[in-house]
């Protein structure tokens, strides 16, 4: 952990604290003793006050400023439980304990120890990205009746699921594609403001362990998905593709606490220093962090098992290989095993498809306790998806999807009402608990031939519900070229 | 026959194609426009393996080498096809 301070700071409590310098305006002079007297106009004393008041408002705004811990993570999954500092959220006290220990209040709240579960579910984000499926239309078939070699399909395939074409024996096609996350919400939560109730230590000790922290938190998370990929056609009908991802992700994870004294009515007992020395109750404290490497290497086997004059069907296998660094968010930590299922139907111009897979996974930090280096089982994930491929040119294919994952006991935040102990407060506050969800999208996309065997695709996948870690609209861009 | 088959492919010439299969449905008039569109060019050598007649009709089974030229990549491929003719009053058409 790196705590930086802003050049401004005007004073440093702990080496962790920012303060933006107060300017404070000055108070009117008194006339010297003996100086001539003018009397000015008589719109001046209006102008001055008007002046004062103007500059005692900026005193005063400036006054409430709270101060600014920032703190630069070095390992991504650790931006909740660095958030705060190493002893957590601590505030201000000048009250003394028996034998003149001075007091130190610690808070606690979910959103410290268990949103480190973010973590969890922004990398399921990423390595649940489908990889553009490898186009079979540059395949040619011998139409024995006709006597003529034709495209073995109209269309070029789907984007983000998979048909059960196969691209041919010893053929190449490999790729790149890059995509583009910044979420917005999390279970319906606005990622902007998520509230969050903090309560001290063995508050049901009651008194002044009544006291509360409110937080709004902002996170601010963004991931980028470069991925280079390659497909070999060993026979007509088995498929390996290979894919390598490169990650980049920045998050910023900011918490406006404010102390809420229900149980004491002296503010010396839980207070933040305020920017002019004084005694607060707010402060302000950020978190960011930024990490890119190598993500989780993916291989997929795939195997034609039924080949018709309209439709075929194939089986195959995902493999996701735990090669990026899990402790800054770049992969999952975790093996992870997907067998699935492809059906898809040519119709012409027109080719629907349907997949349906199931993802094994194996036991990451990400889901256990990255402090005591315990790992868990990540939730397993059933994924689906309904599409459809239609040719609007020989050079332009338009692909459409709904995408579904149904992640399997994960951890759910939820909102909730946090009733104080006087038992008339109540503060929006969140709690987490182990459920079902079923993130749906849909995405939309087209691959053009822009020359020879070469593609150009571009897709954008849009949140079709609130479950999950949502990002509104994630684009997609990427190239294509098939040997 | 066979070589009015092996032009009308390669040089693309449908008319010439449906001159020598008058029973080409539309579905399969489309086919063959597509694939004259999707391929650049295209060379067959046709080896006629067996060729067996029976009055009106007449079944050959044929090797043939295609040298296909699609998107600027030469690849080439070998298969075996089976051709039924049958005679007309104007000689013989390919009938499947």
């Amino acid at each position: 952990m790196r705590v930086t301070l802003n050049r401004d700071a005007a004073r440093c409590e702990n080496c962790a604290l920012v303060v933006p310098r107060v300017a404070v305006p000055g108070a009117p002079r008194a006339p010297r003793p003996g100086a001539p007297r003018r009397t000015p106009p008589a719109w001046i004393p209006w102008l001055v006050a008007v002046v004062i008041s103007l500059l005692i408002g900026v005193e005063s705004a400036n006054a409430q400023n709270p101060y600014n811990v920032t703190v630069n993570v070095t390992e991504l999954s650790r931006i909740f439980t660095e958030l705060y500092g190493p002893e957590g959220l601590v505030v201000n006290s000048q009250a003394a304990l028996a034998g003149g220990v001075s007091h130190s209040a610690h808070f606690n709240s979910a959103f410290e120890s268990e949103f480190s579960q973010f973590g969890t579910a922004l990398t399921g984000q990423i390595v649940s990205l489908p990889l553009p499926a490898p186009a079979s239309g540059f395949t040619y078939e011998f139409d024995a009746s006709l006597g003529v070699f034709t495209r073995s399909t109209s269309t070029f395939g789907p984007i983000l699921s998979e048909r059960a074409e196969t691209i041919g024996a010893r053929r190449v096609s490999f790729g790149f594609a890059y995509q583009r996350l910044a979420f917005d919400s999390i279970e319906g939560m606005d990622l902007q403001s998520i509230p969050a109730v903090f309560t001290h230590d063995n508050a049901e000790l009651r008194g002044g362990r009544e006291d509360v922290i409110t937080t709004v938190n902002s996170i601010d998370s963004e991931v980028t998905r470069s991925a280079g990929f390659i497909t070999y056609g060993v026979t007509n009908n088995f498929d390996v593709s290979v894919a390598i991802p490169y990650i980049a992700a920045d998050i910023v994870v900011t918490s406006d606490a404010t102390v809420r004294r229900i149980g004491t009515t002296i503010p010396e007992i839980h207070f933040f220093r305020a920017a002019d020395d004084g005694i607060g109750d707010r402060r302000l404290f950020t978190a960011f962090g930024h990490a890119s490497g190598i993500g989780d290497i993916a291989v997929r086997l795939k195997q034609v098992i039924k080949k018709g004059q309209t439709h075929g069907f194939a089986l195959g296998l995902d493999l996701r290989l735990p090669t990026g660094d899990e402790r800054n968010l770049l992969g999952t930590g975790a093996p992870g095993v997907q067998p699935f299922a492809a059906w898809s139907a040519d119709y012409g111009v027109f080719s629907p498809h349907i997949n349906l897979g199931y993802q094994w996974n194996g036991s990451s930090i990400l889901a256990g306790d990255l402090d005591a280096g315990i790992a868990a089982d990540l939730p397993d994930v059933g994924a689906y998806a309904l599409g459809a491929v239609l040719a609007i040119h020989p050079r332009v294919t338009v692909a459409l999807d709904v995408l579904g994952r149904y992640i399997i006991d994960t951890p759910i935040v939820r909102r909730e009402e946090f009733h104080a102990l006087d038992g008339r407060s109540v503060f929006p506050n969140i709690a987490f608990e182990s459920g079902d969800i079923n993130e749906l999208s849909s995405a939309v996309g087209l691959k053009i031939n822009l020359a020879g065997r070469l593609l150009l695709n571009a897709n954008l996948l849009v949140a079709l519900n609130d479950s999950g870690l949502r990002d509104k609209i994630s684009p997609l861009v990427g190239i294509e070229y098939a040997f | 026959m066979i070589r009015s088959y092996e032009q009308a492919i390669e040089t693309k010439d449908i008319g010439l194609y449906r001159s020598i299969r008058t029973n080409l449905t539309r579905a399969a008039e489309t086919v063959l426009t597509n694939s004259f569109r999707q391929i650049d060019s295209q060379e067959i050598e046709i080896r006629v393996e067996n060729l067996r007649i029976e009055g009106r009709t007449a079944t050959a089974r044929l090797t043939r080498r295609d040298t296909l030229v699609i998107s600027g990549r030469r690849d080439v491929r070998n298969s075996t096809q089976t051709m039924k003719f049958e005679k007309t009053d104007t000689g013989w058409l390919i009938a499947e």
